[in-house]
């Protein structure tokens, strides 16, 4: 046997044990020490295997994770999720499916504040739902729409599934991050634009809404969410202007946060504790997931299964298109089983050289790879967020209603996956124009 | 034995919770070295405190994790099989993350004691120590494995115990 035979067989036994309620962290952990001591000996592997530990947690550019955590759940217990729904609102209420398109504004806008979208599908559904059930909106729209919208803080910066790409696949946090806003608001348009016309072909889906607003209603709400928007220009124009690196970033934003969370009278002790355990919750969570993807990646570097990929693709004269649908596919895959940081850490390190070899830029790829993610939270059996929304609703909405109300949605996010392909400008440009070198 | 469990859960949950007070002040210190630096000067040995600070950040909770069972986990192959076959499969995880786990802290031990013998450090405009940094990482792991070799009792009690075990939610 060659030794990419036994990483082979390495990642089959890894899969087998994942299948089997091993957690992937212990199973990536044991697969690959097991791999590695049969490659390269006992000495060597454990002389590794210390340092390891060490060296794949300290890492300067690593602190963004913790830190853009810190920021989301500050940002989440400040109230900032009501704040931009009801602002939305004002503004958007009066068009033809207001209150849905609101919550796509609002969701899309705390996503700018938060790096994950699970504590927005709550916070978010429990205001905005109840709403619309309340002005006769189609049961599936209502939650639909915050199922799908949720999702954008995956894709819209701070985002810890980006810096986790950025991470393993040795690009610029800074760049990843920028190349997201662009796509991230094209989401967000899409959605909107889709239910937009939707509730003009059928208005039944969503009643005008009774009450009246005025111009003076609407500027008035600003003030509720200046604080945002200074949030968002700090961390978006500090990475921009290269005056900061993305941990800096972070920790501002997190302190700006913090700030709001005292302004609106939200600090106290329980929510700051909540706030501390369910940062270092998440962060040795995602930490151990990095730790025992790394033993098992060198364990993969070893036996040489991502040469062999890499060298099977050229010679097979695979083209960019085709190795992009393998991964498309393979990921909406994944993604019925898998959370999204796993998903990236199982196949990124295979990938890698494969990419490389095709020159595809990683940039791009990345965005690519968060969109598919993103539309893994919430694709039929185990959408994150779909679960999420139903958890919030309780028994008003059956569960397959909340899964039917997504087809609408998740069609839409193909579309947009599909533009982000052929139209690799739209991610690139403002990475490319970037002042600083991120 | 509940009361026992009781203090395990306070000692997981105080750990998790340095762990997330370091996160608080890594955000002040990274701000405040980040804006001095471009401003008036840099913060002495910022950088390789806020590297080492990563380390409780991370290892501390890991108990506190594996107490409430937080560690992903795929439950979609087996959802199907009886409560008590999955209560075995369960406990037989755990002890799969006892033998590795149990091997990584030990590795860490042994690295944390030769960094303490030579003090390491890390030359910046000021020494930041990391030797104390080093202990943290098998003292996290290992509380981890405690709680996993409770879990792994747990699991096989529930597996083969005489009362009827419950469906957990996860």
């Amino acid at each position: 046997m060659e030794s990419y035979h036994y990483g082979l067989l390495g990642f089959l036994i890894l899969l087998g044990l994942i299948a089997v309620r091993i957690p992937i962290a212990f199973a990536l952990a044991l697969v690959g020490l097991g791999g590695m001591l049969w490659l390269s000996g006992p000495d060597a592997t454990f002389a590794l295997m210390a340092s390891q530990m060490y060296s794949s947690v300290a890492n300067n550019t690593l602190t963004a994770v913790p830190l853009f955590l810190l920021m989301g759940y500050f940002a989440y217990h400040a109230g900032l999720t009501r704040a931009c729904f009801d602002t939305a609102r004002l503004w958007l209420a009066r068009l033809p499916g207001g209150l849905a398109i609101a919550t796509v504004a609002g969701c899309a806008l705390f996503g700018a504040c938060a790096g994950s979208g699970v504590a927005a599908a709550g916070a978010m559904g429990r205001v905005s739902i109840p709403e619309m059930l309340r002005y006769g909106y189609d049961r599936k729209l209502a939650t639909g729409s915050v199922a799908a919208a949720a999702t954008l803080a995956v894709l819209i910066p701070p985002s810890i599934v980006m810096v986790v790409y950025a991470i393993l696949t040795e690009v610029s946090i800074g760049r990843l991050l920028m190349a997201g806003y662009l796509p991230g608001v094209l989401s967000a348009l899409v959605l909107m634009a889709m239910i937009w016309v939707r509730v003009k072909r059928d208005p039944k889906l969503a009643p005008d809404v009774p009450f009246e607003i005025t111009w003076s209603q609407r500027i008035a709400s600003l003030k509720d969410v200046w604080g945002i928007t200074i949030l968002i220009l700090l961390v978006l124009g500090g990475i921009y202007s290269g005056f900061v690196t993305a941990s800096e970033a972070a920790a501002i934003g997190a302190i700006g946060a913090f700030v709001l969370m005292i302004a609106a009278k939200q600090l106290n002790r329980a929510t700051f504790k909540d706030s501390m355990l369910e940062t270092a919750r998440t962060t040795g969570m995602i930490f151990l997931l990095l730790v025992g993807a790394s033993i098992f990646t060198g364990f993969m570097a070893i036996s040489g299964v991502p040469q062999k990929l890499a060298e099977i693709i050229v010679e097979g004269k695979l083209s960019v298109g085709m190795v992009l649908l393998i991964v498309c596919i393979a990921y909406v895959f994944l993604g019925m089983f898998l959370d999204s940081i796993s998903m990236m850490l199982l196949t990124l390190p295979v990938l890698l050289p494969v990419l490389k070899q095709l020159d595809i830029n990683l940039i791009w790829f990345g965005i690519i790879v968060v969109k598919l993610v993103e539309i893994g939270c919430i694709t039929p059996p185990f959408g994150i967020t779909v679960y999420v929304v139903k958890g919030v609703v309780g028994n008003t909405v059956p569960l397959e209603d909340v899964f039917r109300g997504i087809w609408w949605f998740l069609a839409m996010e193909i579309l947009t996956l599909l533009i982000l392909i052929f139209f690799p400008q739209i991610s690139l440009i403002l990475p490319d124009t970037m002042l600083g070198k991120g | 034995m509940k009361r026992a469990n009781q203090r395990l859960e306070v000692l997981a949950e105080w750990m998790a919770l340095i762990g997330g007070f370091v996160v608080f002040l890594l955000m002040f210190m990274v701000a405040i070295d980040a804006i001095g630096r471009k401003l008036w000067t840099a913060l002495p040995g910022a950088l390789e405190f806020s590297e080492a600070l990563m380390v409780p950040a991370v290892f501390l909770p890991l108990m506190f994790i594996q107490m409430k069972r937080e560690h992903v986990f795929v439950s979609a192959a087996t959802t199907q099989l009886p409560i008590r076959k999955q209560a075995l499969l369960d406990g037989i995880a755990a002890l799969v993350g006892v033998v590795v786990f149990g091997l990584l802290t030990w590795l860490a031990l042994d690295k944390a004691y030769q960094a303490w013998v030579v003090g390491e450090y890390r030359v910046a405009l000021i020494s930041v120590p990391i030797w104390p940094f080093r202990w943290l990482i098998p003292l996290g792991t290992g509380l981890m494995v405690f709680q996993l070799l409770l879990t792994a009792i747990e699991e096989f009690q529930r597996a083969f115990g005489d009362e009827e075990p419950s469906g957990r939610v996860i």
